[in-house]
């Protein structure tokens, strides 16, 4: 058990190197850079000189493999650098955005879980009769509804209907915690749906898989109330592949999340992305990336470690 | 006497068996049929672009957001209306539907294909091989697809194969590990011992033997990852980073959508509709396939 986490953890230094590579790589495939946007945003001719001046004092001039260097380093101080359209440095711009992000994705699990974890066991406890029927069919069409789709439904039939719009804000979470509520929960609604489309069909099939066994008989025949099978035997059991697979979606949760933050005009670490790539902001999307990346990575490994440490039934070489 | 009989009970021709086998499938799977059935009417629909209606996808016919059954300037008829330049939308759904369909089916296969090389590769040969490869899988499952999808496009640009070839990449990690997983154990049986012991080649083996063996995974894999893939494709079209109008796409037939609700819902309601029907046909089909593939997995989801 131990010589697993320690296992883990080292793997981490690899897989977060790879993630720094990658990310630099992904933004040097860009067409162009951040430079000719610079100068254009002064006038319509384009003044080479200045072109030059900018991309010498970004550093971007110099040899691919030095550049690669540099930003390796860099990171090996724990520095991510500065934007290079604004000046800020990254690690302010990350931590400004990524309150919203992270919330939404934690507020979307949260609300797909509250909806799949009951439908799931109330489907497989009725298994083949109408509410299963009812349950998987909507969980089918909800897997099939793109949730960004559902994003604009919601927000244009509230916009239409009752002229509501989110309130925008500067804000964070400590300050206005009802405002930044109002404001997260109908993108969470959407991307919530979609999770728990996924999450419904899992709940019911582990149930179904965890009502079949012995134990699960063993407490019929004792005669415990059938609520007390489910509740006290059977769902801690079901429960696990649940969280697994919230930690599986959840880069998926924040794919949901870069469309819904621009449809809801968030200040997200998805819109963040999606401007500093069409900047050419190498600095700051380097940064985004790699930090997105490894939050997933590190939630990964964390539910990992607790689903060993949960199911005794796991055995690690 | 002997007679010939044409009664097909009797005298099973093997297209008669084969019929019978895929009406026996359809009978217990009814879910999956009725997705394919779906599935094959929204190609015949997508095909007959340009039959089905006389209209032009990329000619203005009316006025702003033209509601459905209504007439344009030259009293054409605009069965599901106009978008926001006036275009009439059902044309447009067809030739659309050719490009989400082109995207929705190579992407996944040219993901699921190298991801299932890539497994097998990784799974036989272990050691070394396999740990550097599974840590590039981590990061490739551990990045949201669509920002490394965002890179790729801008990078090889807006054309259909940008998009492929972007999409595809979101498909490698996770297929490639799904057969990894499959490989493994099967690559502890004795078929593969034996064929080891018989002095096959390791290239042998792999074409051989452990390729068609995972071949059901890659095919459920394939098949829920075309579902996938179209979404995938309207949530970059949306963004702005997907294919570039004037050709449609069910994606960017979306994105001016929100400015133009007001005029007229129809905009945002059509397209995103049939990517959900399309999608849900799919997953229905995919459903059954892996019940009919993977008796692993029967009576799952």
């Amino acid at each position: 058990m131990r010589d697993y986490i320690i296992r883990r953890v080292l793997l981490l230094i690899p897989n977060l190197f790879i993630l720094a590579t990658l990310t630099f790589f992904l933004a040097r495939v860009l067409p162009g850079d951040v430079a000719l946007g610079l100068v254009a945003e002064d006038g319509s001719v384009i003044d080479q000189e200045a072109v030059l001046v900018i991309r010498e004092r970004l550093g971007l001039n110099d040899p691919m493999p030095v550049q690669y260097a540099r930003w390796m380093l860099q990171l090996l101080q724990g520095d991510l650098g500065k934007s290079d359209v604004s000046d800020l440095s990254v690690v302010h711009i990350v931590a400004e955005t990524a309150e919203v992000t992270f919330l939404l994705a934690i507020l979307s699990v949260i609300i797909g879980a509250a909806m799949a974890i009951p439908f799931g066991i109330l489907s497989a406890m009725m298994r083949g009769r109408w509410p299963d029927q009812v349950i998987r069919t909507f969980s089918a069409v909800f897997l099939a509804l793109p949730n960004f789709w559902l994003g604009i439904l919601l927000l244009l039939a509230l916009v239409t209907w009752f002229s509501w719009s989110p309130p925008i804000f500067q804000e964070t979470f400590l300050d206005a915690p009802v405002k930044q509520f109002q404001r997260l929960i109908l993108p969470a609604v959407a991307i919530g749906t979609s999770f728990a489309a996924v999450a419904t069909r899992l709940t019911r099939s582990t149930m179904l898989e965890v009502l079949n066994q012995d134990y699960i008989r063993t407490a019929r025949a004792k005669g415990l109330f059938p609520n007390r099978v489910i509740i006290r035997h059977a769902l801690p059991n079901a429960v696990l592949p649940i969280i697994t697979l919230s930690a599986l979606l959840f880069a998926g949760l924040l794919n949901g999340a870069v469309v819904l933050e621009r449809i809801f005009a968030l200040p997200g670490m998805g819109v963040e992305i999606v401007t500093a790539t069409s900047e050419r902001d190498f600095q700051l999307l380097q940064g985004l990336v790699l930090v997105l990346g490894a939050f997933v990575m590190v939630w990964m490994l964390l539910i990992d470690l607790v689903y060993v440490a949960l199911d005794k039934r796991i055995q690690l070489e | 006497m002997i007679t010939a009989t044409n009664n097909p009970e009797l005298s099973p021709t093997r297209a008669n068996r084969t019929g019978s086998a895929a009406w026996r499938i359809m009978r217990r799977h009814p879910t999956g049929a009725v997705g394919l059935v779906i599935t094959i009417l929204i190609l015949l629909f997508i095909l007959s672009a340009g039959l089905l209606t006389p209209h032009k996808y990329d000619r203005t016919l009316s006025g702003k957001a033209a509601p459905m059954m209504s007439r344009g300037f030259d009293d054409e008829l605009l069965v599901l209306g106009g978008d926001e330049l006036g275009r009439d939308i059902l044309t447009r759904l067809q030739h659309a539907g050719r490009t989400s369909f082109v995207i929705g089916l190579a992407a996944p296969l040219l993901g699921v294909t190298l991801g299932t090389i890539i497994g097998i590769v990784s799974a036989y040969r272990g050691g070394i091989v396999d740990l550097l490869v599974q840590r590039v899988v981590d990061v490739l499952i551990s990045l949201p697809g669509l920002v490394l999808a965002m890179a790729v496009t801008l990078a090889l640009g807006f054309s259909v194969w940008g998009v492929i070839i972007a999409l595809s990449l979101n498909v490698v990690g996770g297929s490639s590990r799904v057969v990894r997983s499959h490989a493994l154990t099967q690559s502890q049986l004795e078929y593969v011992q034996a064929a080891r012991a018989l002095g096959a080649s390791d290239l042998r083996i792999i074409f051989r033997h452990l390729l068609p063996n995972s071949m059901a995974v890659s095919l459920v894999l394939f098949t829920v990852g075309v579902g996938a893939a179209i979404t995938a494709e309207a949530g970059l079209s949306f963004l702005g980073l997907g294919v570039q109008p004037p050709t449609p796409s069910w994606g960017n037939m979306l994105t001016f959508a929100q400015q133009y609700f007001r005029f007229g819902a129809h905009i945002a309601v059509i397209p995103g509709l049939t990517i959900a029907i399309v999608v849900f046909a799919i997953n229905l089909v995919g459903d059954s396939l892996r019940d009919i593939l993977d008796p692993h997995l029967r009576g799952r989801g």
